[in-house]
């Protein structure tokens, strides 16, 4: 990070607060200073009057943004969007980075648009690797679904056919293999064909 | 649809952004009555948590194409708040659509000045009264300023020859928290779009003081905005998506559907619970003096008179006053690309793309490809008191 860089103040308006404090170590350590997080715009044009932030970033899917872009068009004290031109390639990129993570950024009294652009750039790793984690985190809680499903659909094919854990279980890998599904997807059709109205399960409907 | 989802798209899919308002009812309903299946088309619908992020995702290609507000179609040609994205806007969607909701307290005080709140410029003059012998500001909640419905309320302000200021402060409200706003009173008038000011009604709150439809008579409330480069390279499926809207429009101008469309809408992937008292059988979604409707006369025509007239009151209100040049509306608004779709469902559509706005007071007959068609009024408001 180039020296100019230090002296920066940027504001973060995330109703996420694990990924706000994501976002403003990244930017502390790299010589940024944090200037208050927020969950959401209320009061934002006083903490900018206090706080003289240079840019605010705030999360895209807060309902707050029009709020925030309504204010920069009544008050000239308001924070205004950033408005990279995409005249440069590499800029035009960084806007579609930020969208696809969703991150906006907004400047404060015209700082110079080099110098907001690397702020966006950390907040859209910290974004992005906020995602990712929480995609792991779905996809374990995902897999511990699945080896449950699969545990009690065993467990009702015993009581149906009268048989084996062993053979429960290599009559299903069979079905899934024959109907080419996952065995978990055979699973919660078991269960719901042989669970009966405790098998209440997912409500999703099967497409086939 | 309420995140964002890289869900099970192929190249096929047409990606739609839409905003939890009634007239997000044509995209919806095309998707759940089935229009959009019988035009072979693969639509995805996504929910977009506020304007400024459907117009963001529309710019970078996430979205092909939205619901978006009159003004939003050009300002987004413009670079309004955004870099600019070419989008065409080949038909409107809806027409009115907004209100002005009094907060109860304020009503009674409007009722007290004697002016007839049933005229809107003298419920405008009432307001004036008021704040001329208030000493508390009195606080007009607005939702976004790139809006029909600011641009209007502006307008209606004007008619008595008001304007935002020390004694009448505009506050910014998401329109979720727009009723608690009304109710604790953070805000004395609410200026949002429907269901908002039928739920504030429902609840108590507060009493609907001026409509949308009272200001700009019949304006382009909503239109479909597509990206350009997607509709270049889709001509087909443009127009099928077109037809399938205007169908769809055409069926949620008819009162036995609006069951259906409450039905759908309560659905927390759209409006959710909150639309819930606004009626099972349908009767009251939709609130009669707003007169929100969706296809009947001609509504669907995105008349490029409508365009200037929208250009002129955002550059009124220095909305865009860093533009050198007008943009040019004839590529923005199409009503060339509206006749042909028009035609291939026999529907009739105007010769002309202009009309003198504001003219008219009663519904009118203007010359159509085939015969003559029926066109709604489309009055302004009129100065009532200057004081």
């Amino acid at each position: 990070m180039s020296a100019d860089q230090s002296g920066v103040r940027v504001m973060l308006v995330d109703n996420e607060p694990e990924r706000a404090a994501m976002v403003c170590d990244a930017l502390t350590s790299e010589g940024y200073e944090v200037v208050g997080q927020r969950s959401s715009t209320r009061g934002l044009v006083a903490a900018v009057a206090q706080e003289e932030p240079d840019v605010v970033i705030i999360d895209m899917d807060s309902p707050d943004r029009d709020t925030l872009e309504s204010m920069s068009a009544l008050n000239e004290h308001a924070p205004r969007p950033v408005v990279f031109f995409a005249s440069d390639d590499s800029d035009s990129h960084t806007i579609q980075q930020a969208v696809n993570a969703g991150v906006s950024a907004y400047i404060v009294d015209g700082l110079e648009q080099h110098r907001v652009k690397p702020i966006v750039e950390v907040a859209v790793a910290r974004f992005e690797a906020f995602q990712s984690l929480r995609h792991q985190l779905e996809e374990t809680r995902t897999a511990l679904e699945e080896r449950k499903d699969i545990e009690r659909a065993k467990g009702l094919v015993m009581k149906q056919n009268n048989c084996s854990e062993d053979e429960a279980f290599h009559s299903m890998r069979k079905l899934a293999m024959d109907r080419n599904q996952k065995l978990s997807e055979v699973a919660r059709q078991l269960i719901e064909v042989l669970g009966g109205a405790e098998g209440a399960g997912s409500p999703e409907a099967m497409d086939d | 649809m309420t995140d964002w989802m890289h869900g099970t798209e192929s190249s096929e899919t047409i990606r739609l952004g839409f905003i939890p308002l009634l007239d997000a009812a044509p995209l919806i309903m095309a998707q759940e009555a089935g229009f959009f299946a019988e035009e072979g088309l693969d639509v995805s619908l996504y929910r977009q948590p506020s304007w400024s992020s459907l117009r963001d995702r529309v710019g970078v290609g996430m979205l092909d194409g939205a619901q978006m507000l009159g003004p939003m179609a050009l300002a987004i040609n413009m670079g309004l708040g955004a870099p600019p994205c070419p989008v065409i806007s080949p038909m409107v969607l809806s027409r009115n659509g907004n209100a002005i909701t009094a907060r109860r307290a304020l009503y009674e005080q409007l009722t007290s000045t004697g002016f007839d709140l049933s005229e809107p410029s003298e419920a405008a003059c009432a307001l004036a009264r008021v704040v001329a012998s208030s000493d508390e500001p009195i606080r007009l909640g607005i939702v976004y300023a790139w809006s029909t419905h600011y641009l209007q309320l502006l307008d209606w302000l004007a008619s008595a020859g008001l304007s935002p200021g020390p004694g009448l402060e505009l506050v910014t409200v998401p329109p979720p928290e727009m009723m608690t706003a009304l109710a604790y009173g953070s805000v004395d008038l609410a200026c949002v779009g429907e269901p908002w000011n039928s739920l504030m009604e429902y609840h108590g709150l507060g009493q609907i003081l001026a409509t949308g439809c009272q200001v700009w008579q019949n304006a382009p409330e909503k239109v479909l905005g597509v990206r350009r480069d997607w509709a270049q390279a889709n001509p087909e499926k443009l127009r099928a998506l077109m037809r399938a809207l205007v169908r769809c429009c055409r069926w949620l101008d008819d009162p036995d559907n609006r069951e259906l469309v409450h039905r759908i809408l309560v659905h927390p992937h759209y409006l959710g619970s909150a639309i819930e008292p606004l009626g099972d059988q349908g009767e009251s979604l939709f609130h009669p003096r707003v007169q929100q409707h969706f296809f009947r006369q001609s509504a669907n025509f995105p008349w490029l008179s409508q365009a200037q007239w929208l250009l002129s009151r955002m550059r009124l209100r220095n909305q865009g006053e860093q533009l050198l040049e007008t943009p040019d509306l004839d590529s923005i608004f199409r009503p060339d690309l509206y006749r042909k779709v028009a035609e291939s469902l026999s529907l009739d559509a105007p010769i002309m793309d202009y009309k003198d706005e504001g003219e008219h007071r009663q519904p009118f007959v203007v010359e159509g490809v085939r015969g003559q068609v029926e066109v709604a009024p489309d009055a302004l408001i009129a100065t009532a008191c200057q004081d």
